[in-house]
């Protein structure tokens, strides 16, 4: 084996397949429609993909420590129906009602790490099972009822604009994608979260705690769904038991797109976002042109096979 | 260093019985047994992979009941395992040092610990490029991955479990270097290997395991070849290589000027009831030669003619149909289904002599199975044990015998006895000369110098891809070999 | 043999005195839709009350909107031998063998918004009349606002979701919208992938990017009205003043009341929704038809249509402060 290894052509446009595509996708809708590449929509592009990042990231960390967490949507469906009522029907101060929304959901996220530790089974499965629990725990705490009389003080974290023209809440998520990139990647705890998914055998002979490093994911995880579930309740002005239902599958999708391994230790969080954003200019430029609901439906699974074919093209094994 | 009274039980099976060793700073201890003697369950215990179910472990004058893997690495005890067991994904400088406590908090300084682990690396002579990702480098070189780990932790008792299996001649040396450093800084090494000759290289002493039970400690100047033999064994074994009746001049496989997947230009003949040995060094392209021989690799140039008639295969399916077998390098990824029961493991390469219209005639293959397991004696109470549960030799054996029930002319054996002790070494070469005699022909890949000399009528040296020289029996000396294969 | 025979006695009383005061308590049960949502629970709970008052035992069971949990739900009921079934379907084909099971033993069998093959009575709300009710309740709002303007100048989008049956049918009815309205022009069909808050503001976002022209939308998706009232409503609005804009939905919930109410003081453009009767309305309507087959009044095969309620500036005190509308029908909009 000699020097560095040096990368193929083929290997570098693997890895830049993401943002290529993203690329390509931005470059047709501008020249399909001249409303796409106005300041406007694409500053509506950001604010509408702002929960779906966080949520993105979330799911990343999850995958990587080994782990899949399919009962997201309804952990953003409780954070937000749990804050939005306390707010509106109990008079609570945002900053606190919020404080506990979060708090709520880094406690489900545990729940699921410890569940996924104690029962031996695949995450995937026990997030099938707790996913109805949430929902129902969402259930009763809406009653059904949508919630919407907000202040403006919380609203303004999910629709306020900065200096007048930045959106708050894109913000936030950047900074939220570049504090948890640079954990993920540069930090011993990153580190040793993608060795617990990698090898557990390893990482255990290794000397890490591996139980601990998989909890430790679910709750950081269940901290950024609150988050999430928060930006999104304040840019609609009102939730119920329906919000985020669903996001996990965006997020698992995003992920898996952008070379997340689904069995863990594999995945870098730029190429995640990049892969979030892939689909939400999707969508914007599929409504803008008009195209139909079912053809929407028939790109996107095309769209997915392309760029499944283009990141692991090269690399040997999934 | 001592543990004592180990015991180690799992359902059904006593893998440690009262096993009591004790270890001396500073030396070199030989643990020595044939496969599945417990040499492995024994160590797994002393770095905490495994919880003995009795006995304790004595370290430095304290006792313990057991050990969890922090506690044994923070007490100085690092251990090389055989099955590399290491991050796939991720870089040679993670893998270093992963679980070793960061000097600089809690960021990580990549292009630091890429410098320390290319000066770690360079010790043993590899210029590995340590951002490379685990999983792209070769066998040898993850091994060597594994000792500079060791290294790492500063560790008081190193334990290596067969770790020249897999590694060339000059790497070999290294090794050796190495271990007499680490003897020379005081460091307890305790060295596995079925590789008897190396053992009186290094070590000082040796302890014998046999089924799971301490046979005896001896040092290793009283000791012969042979006695280690007998007491691994419990019984005498005749020496060297079994002979065999000279092969025939009848040509089964005329190879000229073949090309590809890294290997140019060769040219041999086969003829039946042949052993070709093939020889030499790590990335000589031996194995890549097989592969393209067997339709598993593509071929760009040459002509293949097998048994007169001109084939071209572009599959491992039409190579197998052609009556090619292959027994691959790596028997736990490439050889055998190793979640698989043995007898589904047998069947799988000869599914059509067992099924009625695509229905698996289960009598069909139990029988099969069967035969095979008394014809390779293979050791096992039930035919749907798991091949994950089987020793290496056993293992090793159950791929032989699903090459050999797709019934074929010619053989292929890559690195056949690697990691298999003495007991079972011998049996497959019985086997092997059995085969040839019955009119098989079998080219055999091996880094075993002794191996080559012993069982081969003749041996083709590889250099780079090319082929570097071809030996009759008469010019057999490991000399000439290593000459040729050093491309000399 | 006397004990045995006074034993025997003492039972047969016993177990007559148990099934007559049994057989006084008229049993109904409701296989809901599902129940997730405001409307579907506040319906089944207004069914056991308005029932309850009226002297019967009623209960009802989750459907899940799904049809084999529909099926067990129905079996077990057939098996507590109710008198009366009411069955909201969500696959009615589906139904067949067990409504058949239910009529032999005597149960009356009532087919509840979808209708089965077979049935006692049948209760429907028509989909395409209440989307052109909703369509109606528009035109009214448009051409009175806007009579001055040239005909068919006021453009008006419609906001779809076709993954969902009713959902197809009422947006082609709207879509017809020119045909209710002299002013009314339609521009545009935004078909929407799922029925969410959130998929319906963003569509808006990304509607208002390209045709910032039209202020007035038609949905038979609640949820979607709400998501389009969320971007006008919120900080980052194009637009503050909601006089010339207008949505209109169907099967709109509290909240979207309040929101009309609001849209009086000119601080939300959600101006009206129609609904297929208010939820006590459906009940008392359910309790009626129960009633009737019990005592024959109302022959087997009753058809029975639901009102339309509608829910605008003149009448949302109204539904907020009795929960119906009463004062205005769809006879007032029939042209």
């Amino acid at each position: 084996m000699n020097a560095k290894k040096k990368m193929s052509v083929g290997e570098i446009l693997g890895n830049l397949s993401m943002p290529i595509l993203l690329l390509l996708l931005i470059v047709f809708f501008s020249i399909m429609t001249d409303k796409f590449f106005t300041p406007l929509n694409l500053t509506n592009i950001l604010v509408q993909n702002v929960h779906v990042a966080v949520c993105a990231c979330a799911v990343m960390i999850i995958m990587v420590s080994g782990g899949c967490d399919l009962s997201i949507g309804y952990q953003m469906s409780v954070a937000a129906v749990l804050v939005t009522k306390l707010i509106s029907v109990h008079g609570w101060n945002p900053w606190l009602a919020i404080l506990l929304g979060i708090a709520l959901c880094s406690l489900l996220g545990t729940f699921n790490g410890f569940m996924g530790i104690t029962l031996k089974s695949s995450t995937m499965i026990i997030t099938l099972g707790t996913m109805a629990i949430f929902q129902g725990i969402s259930y009763l705490i809406s009653e059904s009822k949508t919630f919407h009389k907000l202040p403006k003080s919380f609203m303004f974290l999910g629709q306020g604009k900065l200096f007048g023209w930045l959106p708050l809440n894109v913000v936030i998520m950047a900074v939220i994608v570049v504090i948890v990139a640079f954990v993920m990647s540069r930090t011993s705890i990153g580190r040793k979260v993608y060795a617990a998914g990698d090898n557990p055998e390893a990482a255990r002979l290794a000397g890490l705690n591996v139980a601990k490093i998989k909890i430790l994911s679910f709750t950081v995880a269940g901290v950024l769904v609150g988050i999430a579930a928060i930006l999104l309740a304040a840019r609609s002005g009102s939730a119920d038991s329906s919000t985020g239902v669903g996001i996990e599958f965006t997020g698992i999708t995003a992920c898996v797109l952008s070379g997340v391994a689904l069995k863990g230790g594999e995945g870098t969080l730029w190429k995640v976002i990049v892969a979030v954003f892939v689909l939400g200019v999707l969508a914007n430029g599929m409504q803008l042109i008009n195209l139909g609901t079912y053809p929407q439906f028939i790109a996107k699974g095309t769209i997915m096979l392309a760029s499944l074919y283009l990141t692991n093209h090269n690399a040997k094994g999934i | 260093m001592a543990l004592k009274n180990i015991t180690k039980e799992y359902p059904g099976v006593r893998a440690l019985d009262n096993v009591t060793i004790s270890f001396e700073r500073g030396e070199v201890h030989a643990l020595i047994g044939e496969n599945g003697a417990g040499k492995s369950t024994f160590i797994k215990t002393l770095s905490g992979a495994i919880r003995p179910t009795s006995g304790t472990i004595v370290f430095e004058g304290k006792e313990y009941s057991h050990l969890e893997p922090r506690q044994a690495i923070d007490l100085g005890i690092a251990v090389v395992y055989q099955e590399l067991i290491q991050f796939e994904a991720m870089s040679v400088a993670d893998n270093i040092f992963m679980g070793v406590a960061e000097h600089s908090g809690l960021v990580l300084n990549d292009r630091e610990r890429r410098e320390k682990a290319r000066e770690l690396l360079a010790q043993f002579d590899c210029d590995v490029d340590p951002a490379a990702l685990v999983r792209d480098l070769s066998v040898a070189n993850r091994q060597i991955v594994e000792l500079t780990k060791a290294m790492v932790r500063s560790a008081k008792v190193v334990v290596m479990d067969e770790p020249t299996a897999a590694i060339t001649m000059a790497e070999q040396e290294k090794l050796y270097e190495v271990v007499k450093r680490l003897k020379a800084n005081g460091v307890t090494v305790i060295y596995i290997s079925h590789r008897l000759e190396e053992l009186f290289v290094i070590c000082d002493r040796v302890s014998v395991l046999r089924d799971g039970q301490y046979v005896t400690t001896c040092d290793m100047k009283d000791l012969t070849k042979l006695d280690m033999v007998r007491l691994m064994v419990g019984r005498e074994l005749s020496s060297g290589y079994p002979q065999k009746k000279p092969a025939s001049d009848e040509v089964v496989l005329d190879v000229q000027h073949l090309s590809g997947n890294g290997v140019t230009d060769i040219s041999f003949q086969l003829h039946r009831g042949e052993i070709l040995g093939f020889a030499g060094l790590v990335g000589s392209g031996r194995t890549e030669l097989m592969h393209v021989l067997y339709g598993a690799a593509k071929k760009q140039a040459g002509t293949v003619v097998l048994g007169g008639k001109e084939v071209h295969f572009h599959s491992p399916e039409e190579g197998l149909k052609a009556g090619i077998g292959l027994i691959p390098e790596d028997r736990k990824f490439q050889g055998c289904f190793i979640e698989k029961p043995i007898f589904w493991n047998i069947s799988i390469s000869a599914l059509a002599s067992i099924v009625n219209h695509t229905v698996v005639n289960r009598k069909k293959e139990t029988a099969l199975a069967d035969d095979y397991k008394n014809r390779l004696k293979i050791k096992t109470p039930y035919l749907d044990q798991l091949t994950s549960g089987l020793s290496g030799g056993n293992q090793q054996k159950v791929v032989i015998a699903k090459a050999l029930a797709a019934l074929p002319d010619i053989l292929i054996f890559d690195e056949p006895t690697r990691g298999i002790d003495v007991g079972a070494r011998h049996e497959i070469y019985l086997l092997m000369n059995e085969l040839a005699e019955g009119g098989k022909s079998i080219l055999m890949v091996s880094s075993d110098m002794d191996e080559l000399l012993g069982m081969s009528e003749r041996i083709i040296v590889l250099h780079e891809g090319r082929k570097a020289g071809e030996l009759t029996k008469e010019e057999f000396s490991q000399e000439t070999v290593l000459a040729c294969a050093s491309g000399v | 043999m006397k004990k045995l025979v006074s034993l025997l006695l003492v039972l047969v009383l016993a177990l007559s005195l148990a099934s007559v005061s049994l057989a006084e308590e008229k049993k109904a049960a409701f296989v809901t839709f599902g129940l997730g949502g405001d409307f579907f629970q506040t319906l089944a709970d207004t069914f056991v009350r308005n029932f309850t008052a009226d002297g019967w035992e009623a209960s009802y069971a989750d459907g899940q909107f799904n049809p084999t949990k529909q099926i067990e739900a129905a079996e077990n009921y057939i098996a507590m031998n109710v008198d009366v079934l009411f069955i909201w379907s969500v696959a009615p084909e589906a139904m067949g063998s067990v409504i058949e099971q239910a009529r032999a033993k005597g149960i009356k069998v009532i087919a509840f918004v979808a209708p089965t093959e077979a049935y006692d009575a049948l209760m429907v709300s028509d989909d395409a009349e209440l989307a052109d009710d909703c369509v109606r309740l528009a035109a009214k709002w448009i051409d009175e606002h806007f009579a001055d303007a040239p005909d068919h100048s006021v453009p008006v989008a419609v906001f779809s979701c076709r993954t969902a049956d009713t959902g197809v049918i009422q947006a082609d009815e709207m879509l017809k919208v020119e045909e209710f309205s002299a002013k009314a022009k339609f521009a545009k069909e935004v078909e929407c992938a799922e029925e969410t808050m959130t998929t319906g503001q963003n569509a808006m976002e990304n509607l208002y990017i390209s045709n910032p022209e039209i202020k007035v939308f038609l949905t038979p998706h609640n949820a979607l009205a709400l998501g389009i009232n969320s971007y006008f409503t919120g900080l980052s609005s194009p637009v503050n003043d909601y006089s010339d804009m207008a949505i209109f939905a169907v099967n709109g919930d509290n909240s979207s009341a309040e929101y009309i109410q609001a849209s009086m003081k000119n601080e939300s453009p959600f101006r009206g929704m129609v609904l297929t009767g208010s939820v006590n309305d459906t009940a008392n309507e359910m309790l009626m038809v129960a009633n009737g087959l019990m005592d024959g009044t109302l022959p087997v095969g009753h058809l029975q249509k639901a009102g339309t309620v509608f829910v605008y500036a003149d009448t949302v005190e109204e539904y907020l402060t009795t929960g119906t509308v009463q004062s205005v029908t769809s006879a007032d909009f029939q042209k």
